[in-house]
């Protein structure tokens, strides 16, 4: 698995790109307070509203500009990083944990349960995930936990419907009906011949769904209701109050968002010609 | 074939009660009272108790909820807990604005999604594609409130062509102007949808632009194809007469799967543009727990799902003879 994702890595730039971007998110999550040039939260009224480097009166002591309090706007990028990402990582694995307990479930058991789940699957897709997500966060507290929770409670449905899907394909499958038919237990046949047949599908959308909960996770900090005050998308709320003398402000967090979303929604297309080469046609 | 509507009937019915009975959940099973929201901290014991009694949260979790769901099934919302007015007025009362807004995105980024995908489906692999290919992971990787705020910023702050929030005339206002020979409104109109509505659509444009894409391309390698073409028809005709019409199909399903997004893309998209609609009402009302209309609001948006999704089926039913049959 590992050596195919090598392969077509070498063959895809735009995977090699996302790679890139994703080993810079990383280290901006990993060494965040040692690697920024200033202190993100650090007020200085002499620098207030420095434009970036490239425009004039801007310094390379403050690459991306500072804002109107005078923190530097890099610095604050690089440790929001930790608020987007690790949330949105978090709400990931326990929606990748839950869907496809359910859709194991629900694929396997069949009836009442296969029912039930899928019912369930159907009215939360019939709530906004943002709406729903504000709607949490909000009555419940603004804790980074309910934001995972939430995470976790509504986007298991992804995972599900594709587990749910592959697991009624395999179910019918040779190899399968064969380990059911020389007496096998249902778990040990799960384990060994269906999980590793999920593990492809899984991780494509679990990388497509990092992008879609970082912008998530943005969106709610953009509307305050996360506690948090230093992530990204609480920068663009902030800088959005002064876009017409410092546009900087609330521009440079937007391209970290897209540029950390990007990266996940490509690597989930190399994810996705690796586990299913007929579709790679065009890397779309 | 009765039966059938009769089975997506009733699967509708209980999708929106789920969704009742979850929003009902959260708000009732969060911790705090709704209550002391209402009075304030200070507020005495008595007029604390006065007003629990009246919203009648005194009573046990079971018998609010079928209170609630009572209350429901005769058409009754409630009435909003700060405004004072019925909840059912106050969500119809910003509905169209809503509806307008989805619609407008809609017209403005599916045609051109359309386009797209099957081009790029054509012309697989050239720089075409490539470029198309670009656009669309552009548009899902982009969130939307930046967007927002970055089309502001040029069009609004920077260049001042169009204003930055509001709803200009409404469409009736447009037509009795148009009907007077009258552009004014148009233009008023125009200038205020386009920027929240480019900012809706992307991501939908984006999405839907792969999904064409993806399809066109599977159908292509499709037996009925191969039969046209070799029974003479032209390459144009292969793909406006046979590829595209089933292309659509998936198209139209998957367009229904996304109304929840638009609808969830419309939340953000009123806030930034102080757009007076549904969106807005709901984040206002969250903001100030107005239990009432929080409830509404998530029943009337996963009512649209639903709907929506069902008027799909039923027209699939109608373009798909084969579903039509069994």
């Amino acid at each position: 698995m590992i050596k195919k994702i090598l392969a077509e890595l070498k063959a895809n730039p735009l995977g090699q790109l996302a790679v890139l971007v994703i080993a810079l998110v990383a280290v901006a999550i990993l060494f965040g307070p040692s690697i920024t040039p200033h202190d993100p939260e650090h007020f200085s009224l002499a620098q207030r509203n420095k434009p970036p480097a490239f425009l004039a009166g801007g310094s390379w002591t403050y690459v991306l500009g500072t804002d109107t309090h005078g923190r530097d706007v890099f610095s604050r990028i690089i440790i929001g990083a930790r608020v987007s990402l690790g949330t949105a990582v978090a709400g990931v694995a326990i929606s990748v944990l839950i869907g496809a307990t359910l859709g194991l479930v629900a694929g396997f058991l069949g009836g009442l349960w296969d029912t039930v789940i899928m019912r369930l699957v159907d009215v939360l897709l019939s709530i906004p995930l943002i709406l729903m997500a504000l709607l949490v966060v909000a009555i419940m507290g603004p804790s980074t936990l309910n934001i995972i929770l939430v995470m976790g409670g509504t986007g298991w449905i992804w995972h599900a419907r594709i587990v749910r899907g592959n697991a009624l394909r395999i179910r019918e499958e040779q190899y399968v009906l064969a380990a059911r038919a020389s007496g096998g237990r249902a778990a040990s046949i799960i384990w060994r011949h269906v999980l590793p047949n999920l593990l492809a599908p899984l991780m494509v959308t679990a990388s497509m769904q990092v992008g879609y909960f970082i912008i998530l996770e943005s969106g709610l900090s953009f509307f305050g209701v996360t506690g948090s005050t230093l992530s990204w998308g609480w920068d663009i709320a902030f800088g959005r109050r002064y876009l017409a003398s410092a546009w900087w402000i609330a521009t440079f967090p937007g391209v970290a968002i897209f540029l950390a979303v990007l990266a996940f929604n490509l690597l989930g297309d190399v994810l996705r010609d690796v586990a299913d080469p007929t579709n790679s046609a065009g890397r779309s | 074939m009765l039966l059938y509507i009769a089975r997506r009937l009733a699967h509708a019915i209980i999708v929106v009660w789920g969704a009742a009975t979850l929003v009902f959940a959260i708000l009732n099973l969060a911790p705090g009272d709704p209550a002391v929201n209402l009075v304030g901290e200070n507020a005495t014991e008595e007029k604390f108790e006065m007003v629990r009694q009246a919203l009648g949260l005194n009573l046990p979790l079971h018998e609010r909820y079928l209170n609630y769901l009572g209350d429901l099934l005769r058409g009754d919302l409630g009435v909003s807990w700060f405004v004072g007015q019925p909840v059912f007025d106050l969500l119809m009362d910003r509905l169209p604005s809503t509806i307008e807004l989805t619609i407008v995105a809609a017209l403005l980024c599916l045609p051109f999604a359309i386009v797209l995908g099957v081009v790029s489906a054509l012309f697989r692999r050239t720089f075409v594609d490539f470029a198309a290919n670009f656009v669309a992971l552009f548009g899902i990787s982009t969130p939307n409130f930046w967007l927002g705020v970055m089309l502001i910023l040029l069009f609004a702050v920077n260049l001042h062509w169009l204003p930055s929030m509001g709803r200009g005339p409404g469409p009736g206002d447009v037509l009795a102007g148009l009907a007077a020979g009258d552009v004014a409104a148009l233009q008023a109109w125009a200038s205020h949808i386009i920027l929240p509505a480019f900012t809706l659509g992307t991501f939908l444009m984006a999405l839907v632009t792969r999904l064409t894409r993806t399809d066109i391309l599977e159908n292509l390698n499709k037996p009925y194809v191969k039969v046209a073409r070799a029974k003479g028809m032209s390459p144009t005709g292969v793909i406006t007469r046979h590829v595209l019409p089933n292309s659509m199909i998936s198209v139209v399903t998957f367009i229904g799967l996304e109304v929840g997004a638009l609808l969830g893309g419309a939340v953000v998209t009123e806030s930034i543009f102080a757009w007076p609609g549904l969106g807005r009402l709901m984040i206002d009302s969250i903001m100030r727990r107005d239990f009432p209309v929080i409830q509404g609001g998530v029943l009337l948006v996963s009512f649209i799902f639903v709907f929506v999704n069902l008027l799909v089926d039923l027209l699939y039913l109608w373009l798909d003879p084969r579903i039509r049959l069994r």
